[in-house]
């Protein structure tokens, strides 16, 4: 079972060295394995990449934060009240599908220059995701709990932290890990395209920087940190959270049928 | 006075200009320590009623008394027992859903406090319905039998005067739905709580009840009382128990 577990990424690697000992493909795009690994190191020492991920790490908590919030309050308001439901949908319907670098031009010309462009690219892909995740978490709560909780009499406060919360907690979970990919996405594809402000620039950027000097191993160890980061957080943050939560609670969510 | 009263209500259900007639001057007064089916054909209304008289719906017309007091929105007094055997909540382990409708517990609360005065009560009551070693397990690991027996013991745990029971072992196999016809009579011993049992099981209706409020499938006729006579301990294959079965049919099939 370990063996096969490790025999995936060790096949990888294997075939990878083996195309670059063929040189069949230039190395120069198919850079040898010790060769990314050293340029890894390389710039982990100088401070370079450690810096760059700092930055991309920096501006996804700068937008996780007020999306959590806006997304949570939208989706909790659009469940309450009907009137609000009717214009989040629609914003959310035109929005969502909007690529967040299609905005770039738009929020350059709105707010001016400055790294506030790429935390506000980040938001926008994060928050209708995870709104839309949300909401339908709400949505999704079977009459039968709400029923339990009015015979209880508890009050407004009591339904939402006893009954609504942990219902929608699945959902929220899932509309979390969604927003987590989407930002990592937009702010690496966000630094590349905006680019270095005042000479601190993320990942992205890294990658993109290493490109213009052509230097292929480093290009691939950014890639490869970017890879590694996302598995991390997801097998460690993501993973433990849902074996202490949904995976124990089993999935009992049939909803009740209204007679 | 009477437990739960109803004077002359009535209940219809409106849908785009169209009404369509639930029940129809109905009045009814129930005491103490009382179990009343409520039978029927599907359709027919039972469920209705039952969620007029625990608060769950308002009547069109008229008013229904609980202990002298009119009834606006459901009561922690009366608790409510439904058919579905997801109504635990699965966040929750057994132990925390039997102490929900006192205690309320939030989604990481790792407390468990049952007051000392309570603790004995509790205990019993696991006991009886043999769930003592399940309190640790959450609703999912459970099967549906086990899960109506949490369901059954977190009712009574919040000590109501009335149990409002919707089919609530419609959806289990039959030699479960047996045992805990058998157990909610023992649990019911005391003889202090009022019971509203919606069913259209007519061997379940005379093996349980006190009182049976038959709903005729033919609703231009009356909803009718009768009352239960037969004797406990009470046997589904005894003559008399059979022959009142289908005297019970001939009322609800009067077409």
């Amino acid at each position: 079972m370990r063996l096969k577990k490790y025999l995936w990424p060790i096949l990888v690697i294997l075939i990878w060295q083996g195309l670059y000992l063929t040189k069949i493909v230039p190395p120069l795009v198919f850079p040898s394995l010790t060769d990314i690994i050293a340029g890894l190191y390389r710039d982990i020492i100088s401070g370079e990449l450690i810096k760059g991920i700092l930055f991309s790490f920096l501006v996804i908590f700068c937008a996780f934060i007020p999306s959590m919030i806006i997304g949570f309050l939208m989706a909790f308001l659009s469940y309450r009240f009907l009137s609000v439901e009717v214009v989040t949908e629609k914003l959310s319907a035109i929005a969502h599908p909007l690529p967040g670098i299609a905005l770039l031009p738009l929020l350059i010309i709105w707010t001016g220059l400055g790294v506030h462009i790429i935390v506000l690219i980040v938001i926008h892909s994060v928050l209708w995701p995870f709104y839309i995740n949300v909401r339908s978490g709400f949505k999704q709560v079977p009459g039968i709990w709400i029923d339990l909780g009015r015979n209880n009499r508890l009050n407004k406060k009591e339904e939402f932290l006893h009954i609504l919360l942990p219902a929608a907690f699945p959902s929220l979970l899932a509309g979390l890990k969604i927003a987590w990919a989407r930002a990592w996405r937009a702010v690496i594809s966000a630094e590349m395209i905006y680019g270095t402000i005042g000479g601190t620039g993320g990942l992205g950027w890294f990658i993109y920087n290493k490109r213009i000097f052509m230097d292929t191993p480093g290009m691939y160890g950014g890639i490869l940190l970017l890879m590694i980061i996302g598995l991390l957080v997801e097998t460690i943050l993501f993973k433990n959270l849902e074996e202490k939560t949904i995976l124990r609670w089993g999935k009992n969510n049939e909803s009740y049928r209204d007679q | 006075m009477n437990l739960i009263e109803t004077n002359n209500i009535s209940f219809s259900y409106k849908n785009n200009k169209e009404t369509l007639p639930i029940l129809e001057d109905l009045t009814l007064s129930i005491g103490k320590g009382i179990f009343v089916s409520i039978l029927g054909p599907s359709g027919c209304g039972k469920t209705t009623l039952l969620n007029l008289l625990s608060g769950f719906r308002k009547p069109s017309t008229g008013e229904i008394l609980f202990n002298g007091e009119k009834i606006t929105s459901p009561f922690p007094e009366g608790q409510m027992i439904f058919q579905d055997t997801s109504q635990l909540l699965p966040w929750l382990t057994v132990e925390k859903n039997i102490l929900f409708p006192r205690y309320r517990y939030t989604l990481f609360n790792k407390k468990n406090q049952i007051p000392k005065d309570k603790q004995s009560f509790y205990t019993e009551l696991l006991k009886v319905t043999g769930l003592t070693h399940f309190t640790n397990y959450y609703p999912n690991q459970l099967s549906g039998g086990l899960k109506q027996r949490v369901s059954l013991v977190r009712a009574i745990f919040a000590e109501p005067h009335i149990l409002f029971m919707d089919e609530p072992f419609v959806s289990l196999d039959a030699p479960t739905r047996f045992e805990l016809q058998k157990l909610l009579l023992k649990l019911l011993e005391s003889g202090d709580k009022t019971i509203f049992f919606v069913t259209h099981d007519i061997s379940e209706a005379l093996l349980l009840s006190d009182k049976i409020l038959i709903f005729p499938s033919d609703n231009t006729q009356d909803i009718k009382m009768i009352d239960n006579n037969l004797k406990h301990p009470r046997n589904r294959d005894e003559k008399v128990f059979i022959d009142e079965k289908i005297r019970i049919y001939s009322l609800i099939d009067s077409i």
